[in-house]
């Protein structure tokens, strides 16, 4: 995962999977806690490789843990509403995965949910493509499984 | 960037169950069973979800969602315990309901849990003590709401026995008294910080309900006058750091000489045109918590007190005193 480069600052260098190379400072890196073991044992001229992460995805998880403010709960609200208002599903997705991989403070949580907000009211058919599933079932088995649980299709308007 | 997205959709379906479980979490219960219909994958996820929110507003039919929540605890996979379980219902419950979610709950080391219900009782409710002496709850809220109907009361024990619990939050319940006559219901909490008592009663022959707790940095109380009888609370709290008032002045606090670290007092005196605070409680606020830091008192606090000085009708000039820092 890690390989050498020339040495610079004590910033750490992160290098996405299309390529590119972002210098970030201990605190940033520290708070992505799958790459903190890395951290440790490297030294500035360490760029360690983010298979799981585009460059647009490391931006944004760069800007929120610089831009989340440090205290009160009502202005990291404010700022979380702001940071998720703009994302596209696609960019939602892919974000999903890197944080997930990345493990990043703080942004787990808010992405799922996100997620969770934005398929909550959506029919089935949308959530699958979102998760990219294949429906596996037989109409017959879908058919029993809404069976049986038909409690938690009360009032549910079928698509 | 091209080859990352091209094969977006197939790492989303390798997503790891703790993922979707992490997404399920911030979801109401009915919309989480409803991905059991996604795919074979999918369809006993759910039943390993250690969060559960009920909440009867998804739900057309009240009984409907009654027979929902039974349905769901009976079926999720016994051996995973619950993290967080939230209960809310509007319309009238019975305690049957109430009952099976505490036990079940206690009973799969619950760390957090919220009930928030409007309560109909024909005889006293008393707070089964598989919730009162649950080893493994860090944040409890009971907030029930019945028509002032005071006949019967939702009882809670003379102790919790609740070593972990960090945060209580109860509205509409009435304490126990011990059998030396006292009510000190928290003291074996050692781990509590954060307290809100909203309209809590005493049974009738008690005056005083002893808080005393070491690590509480944080209290609330919110009472109405004239609900139950006006009680004084004694407050043995060396940590204590802000404490809120709310409502109608009602309940007189001891003497405050045990609280070094008190830094911020906040009153929200209600405003009713017809129905007048009690002043002397309001003043003897004042005079407790005449040490504090910081003093905030609400626009509505400072109109109540305003009346009281109209009652000086031949009053020229107030001043203001020097350490008082006026918030509204």
């Amino acid at each position: 995962m890690a390989e050498k480069a020339s040495p610079s600052s004590n910033s750490i260098s992160l290098k996405t999977v299309d390529g590119k190379i972002f210098k970030v400072s201990p605190a940033i890196a520290n708070q992505m806690l799958t790459i903190q073991p890395l951290i440790k044992d490297s030294d500035s001229s360490t760029i360690i490789s983010l298979p799981d992460v585009a460059a647009f995805h490391l931006t944004k998880i760069i800007e929120y843990l610089e831009g989340k403010p440090a205290a009160a709960p009502s202005a990291v609200d404010a700022f979380e509403a702001q940071f998720v208002k703009d994302l596209s599903p696609e960019e939602l997705k892919g974000l999903l995965i890197a944080v997930g991989y990345l493990k990043v403070n703080g942004l787990v949580d808010l992405m799922a949910n996100t997620v969770a907000k934005l398929i909550e009211n959506k029919s089935v058919e949308y959530v699958r493509k979102f998760f990219g599933v294949v429906n596996d079932f037989t109409p017959a088995e879908e058919a029993k499984c809404r069976q049986e649980h038909a409690w938690a299709f009360d009032g549910v308007d079928e698509d | 960037m091209e080859r990352d997205m091209g094969n977006l959709q197939d790492r989303l379906s390798d997503l790891p169950d703790l993922v979707l479980l992490n997404i399920m979490k911030f979801m109401n219960a009915k919309h989480v069973v409803q991905t059991t219909v996604l795919s074979k994958r999918w369809k006993n996820l759910w039943k390993s979800s250690p969060n559960l929110t009920f909440d009867s507003s998804d739900f057309l039919w009240v009984p409907v969602f009654n027979n929902f929540v039974s349905w769901v605890l009976s079926c999720r996979d016994n051996s995973v315990s619950i993290h967080n379980l939230e209960f809310r219902r509007k319309g009238c419950i019975g305690p049957k309901i109430l009952d099976e979610i505490m036990t079940y709950a206690a009973s799969h080391d619950v760390q957090q849990l919220t009930i928030v219900v409007n309560l109909v009782l024909k005889q006293d409710f008393v707070l089964p003590s598989c919730i009162c002496n649950c080893p493994s709850l860090k944040f409890l809220k009971l907030y029930f709401w019945f028509p002032y109907a005071f006949a019967s009361h939702i009882k809670l024990p003379t102790s919790f026995n609740l070593p972990t619990l960090e945060s209580l939050h109860i509205k509409h319940v009435t304490f126990s008294t011990k059998e030396n006559g006292s009510v000190e219901p928290f003291s074996s909490c050692s781990m509590l910080n954060t307290l809100v008592m909203d309209h809590c009663y005493l049974l009738d022959a008690t005056k005083v309900i002893h808080i005393s707790n070491s690590r509480l940095t944080n209290l609330t109380i919110r009472s109405f006058r004239g609900d139950g009888i006006a009680y004084e609370i004694s407050l043995s709290t060396p940590n204590l750091s802000v404490i809120t008032i709310k409502g109608l002045p009602d309940h007189k606090f001891s003497s405050m000489r045990n609280l070094p670290d008190l830094e911020k007092v906040k009153i929200e005196v209600s405003w009713y045109e017809n129905f007048p605070p009690n002043h002397l409680v309001l003043i003897s606020w004042l005079q407790v918590f005449a040490k504090v830091k910081i003093l905030t008192l609400s626009w509505s606090t400072i109109k109540t007190l305003n009346v009281l000085l109209s009652e000086f009708k031949n009053l020229c000039a107030i001043s203001r005193g020097e350490q008082m820092q006026l918030q509204h």
